[in-house]
């Protein structure tokens, strides 16, 4: 009888991996899906642009940040606005696309290694040129403010964060401009830094920290589907930030390629589809 | 000699000790070596475990004065406290020439002055002046948020060395990391202190609710067996990450008007905005407690398994209860054998609490790898690491002496 059992679930462990297989062999028709449809229009004389896979363009990004990137109900298929933007830039260039979801506070460190470029809401800034080539900005943005709706808190400037305990994610533009506020004394404020964007607003919602800082094109989509639980109290309109692509240092010809297909998409009126599709 | 009086020479000597290590403080403080509380702590330390030692000469007969009744320490033990008194002089030595913060600060060039001074008035800041002291050595470093300047410098012996290449720069980055890592001049809620302070908090309620459980799972009665098997079986099954997150995210959601965060106030009202990472913490103490007594309760039970059935007999012949025997028969036999794997586990949980990472508190490893990432400086590592074997050969110390001591008479 024992043996009877050990067999079956000898059985049942092998099924779990067969069935893991499997998935793991559609997640990757999933992710070159999108690639395979421009597969038919990629040429064979492409020009070489450097990169670490021939024919492939390797994408770092943390996939969690919605509405730029998240992974689909299917919890594979990454879907978002620089995903969409990513199939286009790829769909011009006739290379296939392949994302690479990694932690976005160490992003920088595997450009060149892991992948070749970063689009991943990635802020255009001076500490990040001196470490890669950025391309030209595709959508700005604001730092912003987010409390809870019942909240009484008003803000003017992003000082207003003195004495509160906010939230924010580590390793963004919202980390170094948070820190360095506080580092200079500046402000005095409890900041818990998290991994994911996601944990941020749990912690508000819960209460666990009264506002999170995040960038406003975030903020907009998290109160787009709770608007009843958050408000936007600050945005820090004076100081835009832009995300870019980061492009591996020195590999010029894929950021050249990758400047005038953002600038072809934005003059066809590209990107004024996106927003429409992601923000609204 | 009467427990009584064990008690009182006891107290006396602690309260002596106090003294000593509280006149030093004041000397310290008075003399500029030190403000931070860590130099008096590591002489009442040192001055008690040594008047213990005297005093145990006098007093043998009593069990609590034998465990530091120095003829019974081995000779490296010795070598090994006069190595540390030695290093502790020296550093005491080294810190009487140290440069004042006053100085350090005053050695910026006339551009971080301007830039000081202009940020008087200003709404936003824009200079960072990091001034960060470990005892004998202090490094100071003038940083602009738009990257215009940049300066360090490291004082020791009297001297200020800038320290932006060469040996200076590495030297002086390490004094920083260590100091950003040992939380100095923060709650113990950051570094070195947090990871001390959860292991040793929820590895010792682990240890009680592991004796419970550990008897529970023996107990002839079967419905407390299988409860209390049903809990380890749980804990011990699941990922303590994902146990970290169901108390810290999924318990408020259930019950409504929770916060971690309102919990804390609730306890410690005096901490103000820094309730959010009191309320990490208990979250987090709770489920390591919770964690670590499953894993312990196996180690419990094992060892009261361990001990021959004949003392159980013999027990009984005697008349004594379940609950006597156990107390006084049982459990003193098997903590001798208890220690090393508890002291296992005690290092196991050490490392492991790195992972409240997760809930945004920040200890030695999570605050090495923000540093690591925002620097781009992989050096942090070393003193990072160096930190952990300094935690965990302490602890090993004191419990190899724990098991010596426990095993002594069986």
């Amino acid at each position: 009888m024992k043996k009877i059992l050990a067999l079956i679930l000898a059985a049942m462990l092998m099924m779990t991996f067969v069935a893991c297989g499997s998935a793991s062999g559609k997640k990757d028709d999933a992710s070159t899906g999108a690639a395979a449809d421009s597969d038919t229009g990629a040429k064979d004389d492409a020009p070489d642009y450097g990169l670490l896979n021939d024919g492939v363009l390797s994408i770092g990004s943390e996939i969690g940040y919605p509405p730029f990137e998240q992974f689909a109900d299917d919890g594979v298929t990454p879907i978002g606005f620089d995903v969409d933007l990513a199939d286009a830039i790829g769909e011009r260039l006739g290379l296939k696309i392949n994302f690479i979801n990694t932690k976005f506070d160490t992003i920088s460190e595997g450009l060149g290694v892991n992948y070749d470029v970063i689009i991943s809401g990635y802020t255009i800034n001076e500490e990040r040129a001196q470490q890669m080539i950025l391309s030209d900005p595709y959508i700005d943005n604001y730092q912003a403010i987010v409390v809870k709706a019942d909240s009484d808190l008003t803000a003017s400037s992003l000082n207003d964060i003195d004495g509160h305990s906010l939230a924010f994610q580590k390793g963004t533009t919202t980390d170094e401009i948070v820190s360095d506020m506080v580092d200079t004394g500046t402000v005095k404020c409890t900041a818990a830094a998290n991994e994911k964007m996601l944990t941020c607003f749990q912690q508000l919602t819960q209460g666990e920290v009264e506002m999170v800082v995040c960038d406003s094109t975030v903020a907009n989509v998290q109160l787009a589907k709770n608007p009843d639980a958050y408000k936007i109290i600050f945005q820090d309109t004076e100081n835009p930030e832009q995300f870019g692509i980061g492009i591996t240092k020195g590999n010029t010809a894929l950021a050249d390629a990758i400047n005038k297909v953002l600038a072809d998409l934005k003059s066809e009126g590209f990107f004024d589809e996106l927003n429409a599709t992601w923000f609204d | 000699m009467k427990k009584r009086y064990v008690l009182l020479t006891a107290l006396a000597i602690l309260a002596v000790c106090g003294a000593l290590a509280y006149g030093s403080h004041l000397i310290f403080r008075v003399t500029g070596i030190s403000d931070s509380a860590a130099p008096p702590v590591i002489v009442f330390v040192i001055l008690s475990v040594c008047a213990f030692g005297v005093a145990s000469h006098f007093v043998p007969g009593s069990v609590f004065f034998r465990f530091f009744y120095y003829p019974v320490w081995e000779k490296k033990s010795k070598v090994m406290v006069i190595f540390l008194v030695a290093l502790f002089s020296a550093a005491t030595v080294l810190a009487v020439f140290r440069p004042s913060e006053q100085e350090m600060i005053g050695s910026a060039s006339d551009t971080v002055r301007e830039a000081i001074e202009a940020d008087k008035e200003s709404k936003s800041k824009r200079v960072i002046t990091a001034y960060q002291s470990l005892y004998f050595v202090n490094y100071v470093s003038f940083q602009s948020t738009n990257g215009s300047f940049n300066e360090k410098y490291l004082g020791i012996a009297g001297r200020i060395i800038p320290a932006d290449e060469g040996p200076a720069s590495v030297a002086g980055s390490f004094v920083s990391y260590t100091y950003r890592m040992l939380g100095c001049r923060q709650s113990f809620l950051f570094g070195i202190k947090l990871t001390v302070v959860l292991t040793a908090a929820s590895v010792s309620t682990g240890l009680i609710l592991a004796v419970f459980l550990a008897l529970g799972k023996i107990s002839k009665l079967k419905i407390l067996s299988k409860i209390c098997s049903g809990y380890i079986f749980f804990f011990r099954g699941t990922p303590l990450l994902i146990q970290l997150f169901v108390v810290y995210l999924a318990v408020p959601n259930m019950i409504p008007g929770f916060s971690w965060r309102t919990a804390a106030l609730a306890l410690f009202p005096s901490v103000g905005a820094e309730a959010v990472f009191y309320g990490a913490f208990i979250a987090a103490y709770i489920a390591f407690s919770l964690n670590s007594a499953a894993y312990t309760a196996e180690i419990v039970r094992a060892a009261i398994l361990s001990i021959d059935k004949g003392q159980h007999e013999a027990a009984k012949a005697l008349g004594l209860t379940y609950g006597q025997t156990m107390s006084m028969i049982i459990i003193p036999q098997s903590l001798g054998r208890l220690v090393p794997p508890v002291a296992n586990e005690f290092i196991m949980v050490l490392k492991d609490a790195s992972l409240v990472f997760a809930i945004s508190l920040q200890d030695i490893t999570t605050i090495s790898q923000t540093i690591a990432t925002k620097e781009a400086s992989f050096t942090v590592f070393i003193p990072a690491l160096a930190l952990f074997l300094i935690i965990t050969g302490f602890f090993t110390m004191v419990f190899n002496k724990l098991e010596k001591y426990f095993s002594k008479y069986y």
